[in-house]
């Protein structure tokens, strides 16, 4: 080209000249809390704005507040103004910025996003413009138009000039127009729009920039979230993602030159910050208030109620209490906390009511009024709980109690709660779910354009720690490949970015006023659920409490073993009344038989109770919290067994600490401990101690933990603490930030512990039965609790079509001196009356609709054989042969091929309503053996009762010399052996520092296995495929305990059938 | 069991069957040499969550079984290879192998419902190759030319040869049909094509050769196990041994002439294109076919060799139209040296009532008149001359459009057009803008330009975008290039 050019054409405006001002107010911002769209952490925008001088900042994510806390709390922290806002996209087509100025504008957005997104479904919100206009007071409006991408969704009818004189007519001088720019081709054409129709409707201007990240490095991250938002792949985005990098949070100088030619504009910007003064903190959040009694108040009610139950639950002690119960009552009403119990007690008064088994558990369990409403069954005056650590005046923070709810029943309770509070007052807390390595793989890989097969192998060998280029190598893919390369980047930046919102499992929301004046409320993916937009961290932060109504399986065990003791020995049990301190129970509990126990089933808490011997509640309670990583990488555990075993002093590093540690010989178990030990030994105050707590438990994120590391060990120090204690206090601390447990929940679960104990101990057959209806619920398969049901002694009787009711049920065993009594039973005979016969739900395949129309025949006349079930039933052919392989047929005195080809050989009702004859020749077939037996047992209900799978194979194992889970418990320290036997569970704890611990099973019990790393890696593909393994390995026998070492791992010739086998994996 | 006593229709009929085991997990290694020592698998889709098909031994050694999901075997070894194979590829496999064996013996059938299984007609071959023995090696190297493995019986009936290949990787040749019988009555019912839930059956009942299958009662089998069960005992009892039914591979149609007085006239060339044509026509209207396209080749006096290909503006058996289009190419062509050779090859396609209906169907416009018009244009300047612009949703002007033959024609429905936008035209390659004022780069980019970057995944772009006006008055629409260092002209403004 050689022609002179004369001059560069001008695309914007002509100049206003004003004087510049020293900093502006980016006013659209949205972080990664709009899902899929921001590539920034609402914190990074805030550090971002203080590294800028920036002062002031308006978080509009899309449609919520989702990110608001996080960014409040940063921005608190830094002294930043923080202006809420939301972006709200409506129903024609286009977006509007919403900007709160005070409080009722606040309430008002939150109402108005409460509005779209209920109507809408998961992920979407519509709003109307006209709804915007309605709900104008205290927001200031930030017209966009269209909004890049710019879609075809606009609708027909949109007039922007008739709906820009609305908004005017009602925001008045509230209402601004927004100049975005960002070297967009398509851009000058649209801000000459934009002028015109300000200038014709008297509307100001305001200048922004439309912020999705912090930096432009992360501009690639924000393709990457858009590509996975609609679904597509990088090459197939075109338009969808963003034409550059100009999305990103700009200096002021950087802004200056943007807006050049109206700097009037970008002034504004400052204004509408200055007109903003909302602040979070403002937020008034009371808890309701129950419907009372006429004439009474709140505090009144409590107080009556609270006197009351205590006259009941503690009897005698009654009076001793009086003045607990007065101190608690006089700092409930200071705190104006008395709605709160109020609520909890009209819950757990509705469980009662709906026999529905509940207890509450957390810092609860120190309370005497809520062992008295009876919100728990755990007498503070048992554990010796002090009540400040539930409610303290100086923390001023919100009661935690959490209400244990038998599992299967927990949506009642949640349904009750939202008719009785009304949806406005009453929703559930949102669970943010996040990106980890997996997702991030799977989904940044998916975009790249990565196959799926190579991106699943990858996924499944991550783990935390090990993405690195021989992870690439080890799946087949070259680190040094482009592709490669940004997927490496892009899954690092994308970890614990917000993926979607989702629920938490049980945190309830509940307000004297409507919940969506303090928060938008959204449907939940889950039918008849609603969800705020906020998680339990943000509802902390933001100083609201929750109530946490939360599913347990091992209550649900306890209702169902009660009332197979009501309903068979006609014996009324319930928590509250189940015999204190049995020493039979305790007896079970130090023999570890205790597959099945609440809490105390476990590999790990076996091996502990033999180390342990809990012989009282209390022992219970740390027995609980001693087996947790906390104490375990705290290295709490040996000292404590050493000291409970008299083979060490109990001393103290210092005096004061004595009232802390006393009860555990000295050393600290519980998280409640470590936060004692920092107000006794380092002086810290109620408030630092709250800050230590959070710390502690975000450690792992942001490793907040570390400033108060020279903070503790200094103030140790100079109280007169070794250096070397001091240090070894703050590790701990450490430790406990993670995985620590607090003595309140133990205290709770050492309840619900020794209940299932005690039903195991004395009415095993009702326990089994119950754990088997419970199902699925705790640490093993239905197969471990048959077979270890078997070993002590309980008869289980297996499905049978004319006995078998859908859930296992009890029959009575006519001679209690037959086949029940096995070998080393510890069960006494007196119990032996009952057997337990397995139901129909254990059969694969073999639904409820189907066992309602096999009752509803049975309830006409009894079946009479094969052919009648399939006459009258009406159950596909399918589900019956299911029930001919195990064996339900076995009654008609078939065996089951024959029961088998009886049914492949006759027609359903609808394909011929009369009998068939059935006279053609009968074939031959072999009959099953024991294995197959057990086989085919296994494959349609997952268990045997005819026996353990490895007893047909008994003999050939004894003739190779090895031996049973019983014999080898028996051999001595240092013997090499070699054993054969199902992987029943696979652990490789993090804290265990690579090594892993299986739990192999016989017909005889469980050999429990250690693997150092380099043996399990030598052997990795065997550990990790065989479910029917063989090892060799060093026995270590001490104080009770038998482990064995293992060496090598080999695969034991073994029959086809048993390849389908499941073991439960790295758990 | 009842075969002992059927006896082959004559003593000199000889079967012989060839299984291409595990066709598809076979194709896939052939294509990735480099898998040959892994666990390997074949799985219907690149989907974590798709079925396995086929397994090598290797994977099978590791625990994976056919019908697994992917995700599932990984967790059993995450060294597991993977890849699809499609039908097509099977299809072409089998083609291929069909036209080796059709060296081999006048009467070759391969299965329909199992790929990779072939029945040949072995008679009388033992005279031709001194043994059957040597027939049957002769054959398997052949397959092994092809990068594949089969295995090769050779017997008596249908159902002896084919089970036995089934059952054994080898190459067999059968003495007697006790032996076959034998033999074929020991094979594992897993290695059929039954339906899965039937083998799930039958392995419950204890029911897993074909011996044990044969033993149960005939006039329960339907009843108790379903038609397929029904079919196979008929199979297995040779009750249902058809002859072998040889397949053909798909007819061409095609003609050729050599000229004896060498021609470079378009005409005379014409002429005789005619002469072929027309008995082509024929010849594709009686197998009841339409001509789509014309392949014309011809071979010069000094050996070269030139091909055109030319196509109708719908399916026709219409000579004149046909004749008018080859004399158009003729008039484009300029034969340097003689023409000695003309060859002739028409593509068929099968055309029914109802699809000739279709072009009728055009009572507005005569959309057939503008469909031959474009053909003619097409024969004439070549097949790219007929394009139209698609809009495509990219960031860069020439990724916001793709140029793509077309062969059916649409009527126009404008759009009318609120906001006129500059009218720019784009060139087909930017200009690279030589000297002047804008050799250096826009920095930091002003408020007159449009910035577009991206591409990072690939190929990184970053360009800055303005319009300039030169002293001839033209409007010109520029770019500069970061990668490049330089400007360029994208196009001009009208």
């Amino acid at each position: 080209m050689n022609d002179n050019v004369t001059g560069v054409r001008s695309l914007s405006n002509s100049n206003s000249m004003v004087s510049p001002a020293k900093t502006y107010t980016p006013l659209w911002c949205k972080s990664n809390y709009s899902f899929l769209e921001g590539a920034s952490h609402p914190e990074e925008l805030v550090d971002s704005c203080k590294n800028l001088g920036i002062t002031s900042l308006s978080l509009t994510d899309r449609n919520g507040v989702y990110g608001i806390i996080r960014a409040h709390v940063r921005a608190r922290d830094l002294d930043i103004h923080l202006i809420v806002g939301s972006q709200v996209s409506l129903q024609n087509g286009s977006d509007i910025l919403l900007l709160a100025q005070n409080q009722e504008g606040y309430s008002q957005l939150c109402q108005l996003l409460t509005n779209g997104q209920l109507r809408s479904h998961k992920g979407e919100c519509r709003v109307s413009w006209e709804e915007v206009c309605h709900h104008n007071p205290g927001l200031i409006a930030l017209w966009i138009g269209e909004s890049y991408p710019i879609k075809s969704t606009l609708s027909e009818n949109y007039n922007s000039t008739f709906i820009l004189e609305q908004l005017k007519s009602n925001f008045e001088d509230r209402l601004y127009v927004l100049l975005a720019r960002h070297h967009h081709a398509e851009e000058p054409l649209r801000e000459i729009q934009l002028r015109e129709l300000a200038n014709k409707l008297r509307v100001p201007t305001v200048a922004a920039v439309e912020v999705l990240y912090h930096v432009p490095e992360r501009r690639r991250l924000q393709d990457v979230l858009t590509c996975i938002r609609e679904g597509v792949t990088l090459p197939e985005a075109g338009q969808l993602i963003r034409p550059n990098d100009q999305y990103f949070m700009k200096s002021m100088d950087d802004m200056k030159r943007l807006f050049a030619d109206d700097l009037v504009s970008l002034e504004r910007t400052r204004e509408i910050s200055e007109r903003c003064n909302f602040h979070l903190g403002e937020i008034h959040y009371r808890y309701p208030l129950e419907r009372l009694p006429k004439g009474k108040t709140s505090i009144q009610y409590l107080e009556e109620r609270t006197f009351e139950g205590a006259a009941q639950r503690l009897g005698d002690k009654f009076e001793t209490q009086i003045p607990q119960l007065r101190k608690e009552l006089t700092l409930i009403r200071e705190l104006e906390y008395e709605g709160y119990f109020l609520t909890m007690f009209e819950i757990v008064e509705y469980c009662r009511r709906q026999n529905i088994i509940c207890q509450g558990r957390g810092s609860a369990a120190n309370s005497a009024v809520c062992f008295s409403l009876g919100i728990t069954s755990v007498n503070p005056t048992q554990v010796n709980l002090l009540f400040e650590r539930f409610l303290s005046r100086e923390r001023a923070e919100p009661p935690d109690i959490d209400l244990d709810i038998e599992h299967d029943r927990r949506e009642e309770v949640i349904q009750y709660v939202y008719r009785k509070y009304g949806r406005s007052h009453a929703a559930m807390v949102a669970n943010v779910v996040r990106y980890r390595y997996r997702s991030a793989i799977r989904e940044v890989g998916k975009v790249l354009g990565i196959p799926a097969t190579s991106l699943d192998q990858l996924a499944k060998q991550v783990s935390h720690g090990n993405w690195n280029g021989t992870l690439f190598r080890n799946t087949g893919l070259d680190p040094e490949n482009p592709i490669i390369r940004h997927l490496n980047i892009l899954v690092r930046e994308i970890q614990h970015f917000p993926r979607y919102l989702s629920i938490h499992p049980g945190g309830f929301l509940i307000g004297h006023l409507p919940i969506y004046e303090l928060v938008p409320i959204e449907n939940a993916t889950k039918n008849r659920r609603t969800v705020i937009q906020w998680d339990k961290e943000d509802v902390e932060n933001a100083g609201l409490f929750k109530v946490d109504l939360l599913g347990l399986g091992a209550l649900n065990l306890l209702h169902r073993g009660f009332d197979l003791l009501s309903r068979y020995r006609q014996k009324e049990l319930s928590l509250a009344t189940i015999p204190r301190d049995d020493i039979a129970t305790f007896d079970l509990i130090c023999r570890s038989e205790t597959v099945g126990v609440f809490q105390i089933e476990s590999r790990a808490q076996m091996a502990m109770l033999r180390r342990m011997k809990p012989r009282s509640y209390y022992d219970l309670v740390v027995q609980i919290s001693i087996v947790r990583p906390g104490p375990i990488t705290g290295g709490m555990v040996h000292p404590y067994l050493r000291r409970r075993n008299r083979e060490e002093y109990v001393t103290y590093p210092h005096e004061s600490l004595i009232p802390v540690l006393k009860k555990t010989l000295g050393v600290p178990l519980f998280q409640e401990q470590v936060m004692q030990l920092a107000m006794v030994a380092a002086d810290y105050t109620p408030g630092e101690a709250d800050q230590l707590r959070r710390d502690m438990s975000a450690w792992r994120f942001s490793g907040r933990i570390d400033r108060h590391r020279g903070r503790l060990i200094s103030r140790m120090v100079k109280k007169g603490i070794e250096k070397k204690f001091a240090k070894q206090v703050f590790e701990q601390i450490r430790g406990f930030g993670e995985y620590g447990f607090p003595e309140s929940h133990a205290a709770s679960f050492a309840h619900i512990a020794y209940a299932t104990a005690y039903m195991r101990c004395h009415y095993p057959a009702e326990f089994i039965c119950a754990l088997l209806n419970a199902q699925p619920m705790g640490f093993y398969t239905p197969a471990t609790i048959v077979n270890d049901a078997r070993i002590h002694g309980i008869e289980i009787r297996s499905v049978d079509i004319r006995h078998s009711r859908w859930e296992c049920t009890l029959e009575k065993i006519e001679d209690t001196s037959g086949k029940a009594n096995i070998k080393n039973s510890n069960v006494g005979t007196k119990h032996k009356i009952f057997a337990v016969r397995v139901g129909l739900r254990y059969i694969r395949g073999f639904g409820k609709k189907d066992w309602d129309k096999l009752e509803l025949a049975m309830s006409k006349a009894p079946f009479r054989d094969i052919q009648d079930i399939v006459q009258r039933s009406g159950i596909n052919k399918g589900k019956l042969e299911s029930l001919a392989v195990a064996g339900a047929f076995n009654c008609f005195g078939k065996e089951r091929r024959y029961s088998i080809w009886d049914i492949l050989g006759t027609k359903e009702y609808y394909q011929s309503p009369l009998l068939l004859k059935m006279d053609n020749p009968l074939p031959k077939f072999k009959s099953l053996g024991d294995l197959e037996t057990i086989c085919w047992d296994h494959q349609t209900s997952g268990h045997s009762v005819q026996g353990h799978l490895l007893k047909p194979r008994r003999s050939e194992l004894t003739a190779q010399g090895i031996p049973t889970a019983r014999e080898l418990n028996r051999m001595s320290d240092g013997d090499t052996v070699k054993y054969v036997g199902l992987v029943i569970s696979r652990q490789k704890p993090k804290t265990a520092q690579g090594v892993t611990f299986m739990t192999l099973e016989d017909e005889t019990g469980f050999v429990n296995l250690v693997i150092w790393k380099q043996v399990f890696e030598n052997n990795i593909t065997l550990a990790k495929k065989l479910y029917y393994m063989g090892v060799t390995g060093k026995l270590q026998v001490g104080e009770g305990l038998v482990h064995l070492i293992v060496k090598s791992i080999w695969n034991p010739a073994l029959d086809d059938q048993l390849l389908y086998l499941q073991s439960r994996d790295f758990r | 069991m009842g075969q002992a006593g059927i006896m082959p229709k004559s003593a000199v009929v000889r079967t012989a069957c060839i299984n291409i085991w595990d066709l598809p997990l076979q194709i896939l290694l052939r294509n990735h040499p480099e898998w040959c020592k892994k666990p390997v698998a074949v799985v219907e889709e690149e989907q974590p969550l798709s079925p396995i098909l086929w397994l090598n031994a290797a994977a099978i050694r590791a625990g994976i079984k056919p019908g697994m999901r992917y995700s599932s075997a990984l967790s059993l070894d995450q060294g597991l290879c993977a890849g699809t194979i499609s039908d097509q590829e099977i299809h072409f496999t089998i083609q291929n192998i069909h036209m080796v064996l059709d060296h081999f013996s006048p009467c070759v059938e391969p299965s329909r419902e199992d790929p990779g299984i072939f029945w040949l007609d072995a008679s009388g071959l033992n005279l031709l190759y001194s043994s059957l023995k040597n027939w049957a090696s002769q054959i398997q190297s052949s397959i092994l030319r092809l990068e594949l493995k089969a295995s090769i019986v050779v017997g008596f009936s249908r159902f002896g040869t084919y089970a036995i290949a089934k059952g054994k990787k080898a190459m067999v040749v059968m003495p007697t049909m006790e032996v076959e019988n034998y033999e074929s009555n020991r094979v594992h019912l897993q290695h059929f094509q039954l339906h899965s839930k039937l083998k799930k059956q039958l392995i419950k009942l204890a029911i897993h050769t074909v011996d044990d299958f044969l033993a149960l009662p005939q006039e329960s089998i339907v009843q108790h196990l379903g038609k397929q069960a029904r079919d196979f005992y008929h199979f297995a009892m040779n009750e249902q041994s058809l002859p072998l039914q040889p397949q053909k591979l798909p007819e061409s149609f095609q003609a050729q002439i050599e000229l004896s007085r060498n021609e470079s006239n378009s005409q005379s060339l014409l002429l005789r294109t005619s002469q072929l044509l027309i008995p082509l026509l024929n010849k594709i209207g009686n197998k009841g076919q339409v001509v789509v396209a014309l392949r014309l080749e011809f071979r010069c006096e000094n050996g070269t060799r030139c091909y055109h290909r030319i196509q109708a503006a719908e399916p026709t058996l219409n000579a004149k139209i046909l004749l008018e289009l080859v004399g158009l190419k003729l008039e484009t062509i300029t034969f340097i040296f003689p023409v000695v050779e003309l060859y002739l090859e028409a593509e068929g396609v099968c055309f029914t009532d109802k699809k000739r209906s279709l072009f009728r169907e055009n009572p507005i416009r005569d959309k057939s008149s503008a469909m031959r018009a474009l053909a003619r244009v097409r024969v004439e300047f070549g097949t790219n001359s007929v394009l139209i612009a698609q809009l495509k949703k990219g960031h860069l002007p020439e990724a916001r459009f793709e140029w793509y033959r077309f062969d059916r024609l649409t009527i126009a429905k404008p759009r009318s057009v609120s906001i006129r936008s500059l009218i720019r035209r784009t060139y087909t390659h930017p200009r690279a803008v030589g000297d002047l004022l804008l050799k250096y780069p826009p920095s930091p980019i002003s408020s007159h330009e449009y910035l577009i970057n991206g591409g990072w995944w690939c190929r990184e772009i970053r360009r800055n975008y303005r319009f300039v006006d030169t002293r001839k008055g033209e409007t010109l629409w520029v770019y500069y290039d970061h990668r490049k260092h330089s400007w360029f002209v994208q196009g001009c403004v009208e």
